[in-house]
């Protein structure tokens, strides 16, 4: 471990964000935080969504893909520790809750729960390994986790139902104090709609409040220097753990979900997704936990308004992605809450 | 007598052919602002390195409040009350001066807390303030770490060490690359610090040295080449050679 040797960090080594130094740099000062803010404006866009999304489908999925970007971000944004790989907690997540369907009980809490317990501990097995490395080689480990989980998914098919995947899930039912409902995503969205969306806040409630705690806050400290969190008496590699298992479980419930809206679980997208999360992270902005759900509607707007029109859609996406990197690094939320202010703040000035 | 807070017994290290830290004993009492002085490569840095875990010697002990911490990993060193501050500055750069002394102070009883806000714990902030205040930064604390000077980081680094309410606190060369206005502030503050904790620095500054230290060891070519009080140093044929010449 030669890394331990010699003084790290701060010699130009260039952190997550170094947009944001700029951003803060050139007004000296802190840039305004978003915490518990985040929660309103998603029960905003939810609505939005809800009212403003023809197809019910698209608009659940955007709470799902939504969610699942925002734990991704967790790694990314606030642990600095990209993961190339993260379709894997996803897949997962989604063939163990059609499993659970399919063969032990027609329960939603009980397939989510194997969904995300499962993932849960995978994803310790998975991060002790993967963060046995940094930076891209810990991007690598964790590309190289989902390959090896894409593989056994097609080549055990027994299980799996390999190249076809697991057609037919049975409707998840749902039990609620005094009542119980079905989550059927084609004859009754709006109930499958408003069921997400409760647990979507709630989790995202959890996750606002892990980057604000303890924890999170040493997470964000180990991104900016490791050395120096050690040398607080912090156990880095435990803390980066930690919310691998977090994120872990978190894209496990979105999966979960995820086969239930779809009644169908397979290679394709599942396994595919890993660059389409990390994008929406990126074009959503990694300095918020809002900003990657808010790239996720984006991005599925994107495609579904751009698939209609052009077989070739992916690229257009793409050019829109690369030109996002270039123009804003800090991602739709970073141009709402930076530079937009930023320039009305300098003409304000200048009158 | 009671024990030293440190202990070093023979410590050795060498890299490839290179002996750079040969058989250094050192003890530092309870209380001590002890300082190593030394040309550059005379192994001040390894030397420390080999006390904070950062490299395993080749040989040797080291012992800190009672216990033997040779090759104890760095993060289990510091939660044994050991803090060191940077000869290159090491502080968190995009987050906030107070955020980044806050981190420090949570460090003893919140590490793995991740149920409440973290700044909603009174007792962490309270500490913070006070730290900031210590370092003469509490002006500052809104200001993302890598907005500050030069020598308000310099400062910020030993805050850092210094939030973690350490037992012994090591400084690497704490006034390097300073104007001499900001060298004589922190100097006033190691000697104010060194009232409720026990020092061990690594200086260049000989006026420096001489003005706060109350022992001094001088190394060259990784071996300990004199020990004693400052006035005994200065007049040492051996060190004023070493100083003057840079061979021996």
């Amino acid at each position: 471990m030669t890394h331990l040797t010699t003084p790290s960090a701060t010699d130009g080594t260039p952190t997550a964000g170094e947009a944001a130094v700029t951003v803060a740099r050139l007004s000296g000062a802190a840039p305004a935080r978003w915490t518990w803010g985040q929660l309103g404006l998603l029960v905003v866009l939810a609505v939005v969504v809800l009212f403003t999304v023809p197809n019910p489908s698209l608009a659940i999925g955007m709470l799902i893909y939504g969610l699942w970007a925002a734990g991704l971000n967790l790694l990314v944004g606030y642990g600095g520790l990209v993961s190339f790989g993260h379709a894997l907690p996803f897949a997962w997540g989604g063939y163990a809750a059609g499993l659970t369907l399919l063969h032990v009980s027609s329960s939603a809490w009980l397939a989510l729960l194997v969904a995300v317990v499962s993932m849960a501990v995978l994803s310790a097995l998975v991060g002790a390994v993967c963060l046995r490395r940094t930076e891209v080689y810990f991007s690598m480990l964790t590309l190289a986790f989902a390959q090896l989980g894409f593989f056994i998914a097609l080549q055990w098919d027994d299980l799996t139902g390999g190249d076809d995947g697991l057609a037919g899930i049975p409707v998840p039912t749902l039990w609620l104090p005094g009542t119980t409902v079905e989550l059927n995503a084609l004859r009754d969205p709006l109930t499958f709609f408003v069921v997400t969306a409760v647990l979507v806040l709630v989790v995202f409630a959890g996750l606002i409040l892990y980057t604000e705690s303890p924890m999170g806050r040493v997470l964000q400290a180990i991104r900016e220097s490791e050395e120096r969190a050690r040398g607080c008496g912090y156990s880095t590699r435990l803390v980066q753990l930690a919310t691998f298992v977090v994120a872990g479980a978190v894209a496990g419930l979105a999966g979960g979900l995820f086969a239930m809206l779809n009644n169908f679980v397979g290679l394709q997208p599942y396994w595919l997704l890993s660059g389409v999360v990390l994008i929406m992270v990126i074009l959503g902005g990694r300095s918020s936990l809002f900003g990657p759900f808010l790239g996720a509607v984006v991005y599925l707007l994107l495609e579904s308004t751009l698939s209609r029109y052009f077989a070739s859609w992916q690229l257009i996406v793409g050019a829109i992605f690369v030109i996002c990197v270039l123009a804003f690094p800090q991602g739709l939320w970073g141009l709402l809450t930076q530079t937009l202010p930023g320039l009305f703040r300098k003409r304000r000035r200048t009158r | 007598m009671t024990e030293p807070i440190l202990t070093a017994a023979g410590l050795d290290r060498s890299f490839g052919g290179i002996h750079a830290v040969n058989d250094v004993s050192l003890e530092i009492p309870q209380g001590a602002l002890h300082a190593i002085i030394g040309p550059n490569g005379s192994g001040k840095t390894t030397l420390f390195n080999l006390i904070t875990g950062h490299t395993r010697p080749s040989a040797g002990r080291v012992r800190f409040a009672g216990e033997d911490i040779t090759g104890m990993p760095y993060s289990k060193v510091a939660r044994k009350g050991l803090a060191k501050s940077y000869q290159i500055t090491t502080v968190f750069p995009l987050l906030t001066v107070f955020e980044n002394v806050r981190i420090a102070a949570q460090a003893a009883a919140h590490s793995y807390v991740f149920w409440r806000p973290a700044d909603g714990i009174r007792a962490v902030v309270a500490h913070t303030e006070e730290v900031l205040e210590r370092i003469g930064l509490a002006g500052e604390r809104d200001v993302i770490a890598s907005n500050l000077s030069h020598g308000d980081q310099r400062r910020l680094d030993l805050g850092i060490a210094l939030a973690t309410s350490p037992r012994l606190l090591l400084l690497d060369e704490p006034t390097a690359g300073m104007s001499p206005s900001e060298t004589a502030a922190t100097v006033e503050l190691v000697k104010e610090l060194n009232r409720d904790v026990t020092i061990l620095m690594i200086e260049h500054k000989m006026d420096v040295i001489l003005s706060i230290a109350d022992r001094i060891t001088v190394l060259h070519q990784g071996e300990k080449l004199f020990e004693g009080a400052p006035e005994d140093v200065k007049s040492h044929p051996r060190v004023q050679e070493v100083y003057l010449t840079g061979t021996l």
